[in-house]
């Protein structure tokens, strides 16, 4: 009788560890947040970010801003322009890095008021500091267009110039913290893995409402 | 007491947390880059794509740097501000097709005539149909710094590369700075000096820059004092320098007019010229009203109809030698 009750007991915490372990994300990030910036237009983000068992990563991200925004053409004549009296993208997560109270997520927008940005790659980095009240969660995001280099400075009067990698830091020399990153970025669609995560300049969200949540 | 003195310095403490806190989250620099996008909080790693779009995002007294080459459009500014194009990776620049490339007028704003403008590194360019290079219309002071300015020509003789046109009300003095610029190709003034504002005078002084093919490298009127030294006057249709009516002052110190139709048109008020080179012209000092004074080392020969014609150069009355 002893030895059925300790294997009954057994079977049951093992079930409960496999369950657990079933039902446990490795990492997420989640949280709505309404706040300005110095143009005082109010912004909305609403985001929902986890990585599966299988390390894929899954969610969804809204962000919306008020914002008048002003498409000039500043490569030709400085026409036409157009105006978007507010935007809102809708975006599809793909990626999530955790550090500590910070996460870096990495999508691609699949919907938007403004129709050029379907398709861009979108990232939204946030930093989670719990109830604290007097340091308010954070958050900073950015859209990123797909650019393709395929030339190389070569000195055309030195015949084997192999060509140079016409490549620069960016640097916060006023950030200890900053580690820079590399000017052009790289071809390749941007992601977590862009910047650095001390990179990232979170914008003032003091006078924002709302709760972001990263679980490491 | 003891308590009096425990509040104070809660007090503060308060006001240096608060201050600190305040300075921690002014967004003072922002950043555009040719592949940013304007719906970006123009952090470095989001930048804007325009300054039209950075200058609402950044805090007054703030910055803009361009972090990589690339034309980032006209802009409007009505508060203290510096753009920066930047010189390590390439060039800031402004198209400014039928427009002007940059306004500053905080005219309509609480405290008009109070902004702080700098435009610093940016190349300007009105691509032959553009009104005004940059156009100063209220504003305490604008620095215009290792910049070039130059193809505006869609307003005829209203198209200066810089315009300084300040007609709204001021208390004391406006100021211009201009340094190490190029100013060039322009159907008006390289710069235009005018205030019609009452209340004070324009201040403008220009530093180690050329002035070359406008109509006229600097043309002065209402209320302006201006102070040119190290400079180049080239290849201008009317005059290198045109001093018009309602000038207060203008001195001119170690530079050349060269190749210009006059070297120097004197209209109105007190010209005073010290260590100039001025050949080469088709007149080299045109007197139609005011005086030229020199203070004894300038070089006027070589001009091809006449050295000087309508008057003649006097001596400053009393040089002030220390």
């Amino acid at each position: 009788m002893r030895i059925v009750r300790f294997t009954f007991m057994s079977a049951l915490l093992l079930s409960g560890l496999a369950a657990a372990s079933l039902t446990t994300r490795a990492e997420s990030a989640s949280g709505t947040y309404k706040f300005t910036v110095d143009d005082k237009s109010a912004k909305y983000v609403e985001f929902d970010a986890q990585r599966a068992a299988d390390g894929s990563v899954s969610g969804s991200l809204f962000f919306s801003d008020e914002a008048t925004i002003v498409y000039q053409d500043v490569d030709e004549a400085g026409d036409p322009r157009e105006k978007f009296a507010g935007a809102y993208i809708k975006a599809d997560i793909d990626g999530l890095v955790v550090e500590e109270n910070q996460a870096v997520m990495s999508g691609t927008v699949r919907d938007s008021s403004i129709p050029y940005l379907v398709g861009l790659r979108v990232l939204l980095t946030v930093e989670d500091n719990g109830d604290n009240t007097r340091v308010p969660d954070k958050l900073t995001w950015g859209v990123y267009k797909f650019i393709k280099r395929d030339w190389k400075p070569s000195d055309a009067e030195w015949e084997n110039d192999p060509g140079v990698g016409l490549t620069w830091w960016a640097t916060d020399l006023e950030r200890r913290d900053d580690k820079g990153y590399q000017m052009p970025r790289p071809d390749e669609p941007a992601g977590t893995q862009s910047f650095p995560v001390a990179s990232y300049a979170f914008v003032d969200t003091s006078d924002g409402s709302g709760d972001i949540r990263v679980a490491p | 007491m003891r308590t009096l003195s425990t509040s104070v310095k809660a007090l503060t403490c308060a006001l240096f947390i608060l201050a600190l806190s305040s300075l921690a989250h002014a967004q003072t620099r922002t950043w555009v880059s040719g592949v940013g996008d304007d719906l970006n909080p123009c952090s470095r790693t989001a930048p804007c794509k325009t300054f039209a779009g950075a200058i609402s995002k950044t805090s007054a007294n703030g910055e803009i740097d361009c972090l990589d080459p690339g034309g980032f459009g006209t802009v409007t500014i009505t508060k203290s501000i510096t753009i920066d194009g930047t010189n390590g990776a390439g060039f800031g620049s402004i198209l400014a097709s039928g427009t002007n490339g940059v306004n500053v007028n905080d005219s309509a704003t609480a405290t008009p005539n109070t902004i702080f403008v700098t435009l610093r590194n940016l190349s300007i360019n009105g691509a032959n149909t553009g009104f005004d290079g940059v156009r100063f219309v209220s504003g305490k002071a604008l620095h215009v710094e290792n910049c070039v300015i130059f193809g505006f020509r869609g307003n005829g003789a209203n198209s200066d590369g810089i315009d300084v046109a300040l007609t709204a009300l001021a208390t004391g003095n406006q100021n211009l700075k201009v340094k190490n610029c190029q100013i060039t190709n322009n159907t008006g003034n390289g710069i235009r000096a005018s205030n019609t504002a009452v209340g004070g005078n324009v201040l403008v002084t220009v530093d180690g820059s050329h002035l070359d093919s406008n109509t006229n490298g600097i043309s002065t009127a209402t209320a302006s004092i201006v102070q040119v030294a190290n400079s180049y006057f080239t290849f201008n249709t009317t005059s290198g320098l045109s001093v018009g009516a309602g000038t207060t002052a203008v001195d001119v110190d170690t530079s050349y007019f060269g190749s210009n139709t006059n070297g120097i048109t004197s209209a109105a008020s007190t010209t005073r010229i010290g260590g100039c080179r001025i050949s080469g012209n088709g007149v080299g000092i045109n007197f139609t009203g005011g005086a030229v004074q020199s203070f004894g080392d300038n070089k006027v020969k070589g001009n091809f109809t006449n050295d000087q014609a309508g008057g003649a150069v006097v001596s400053v009355p009393v040089p002030v030698k220390i």
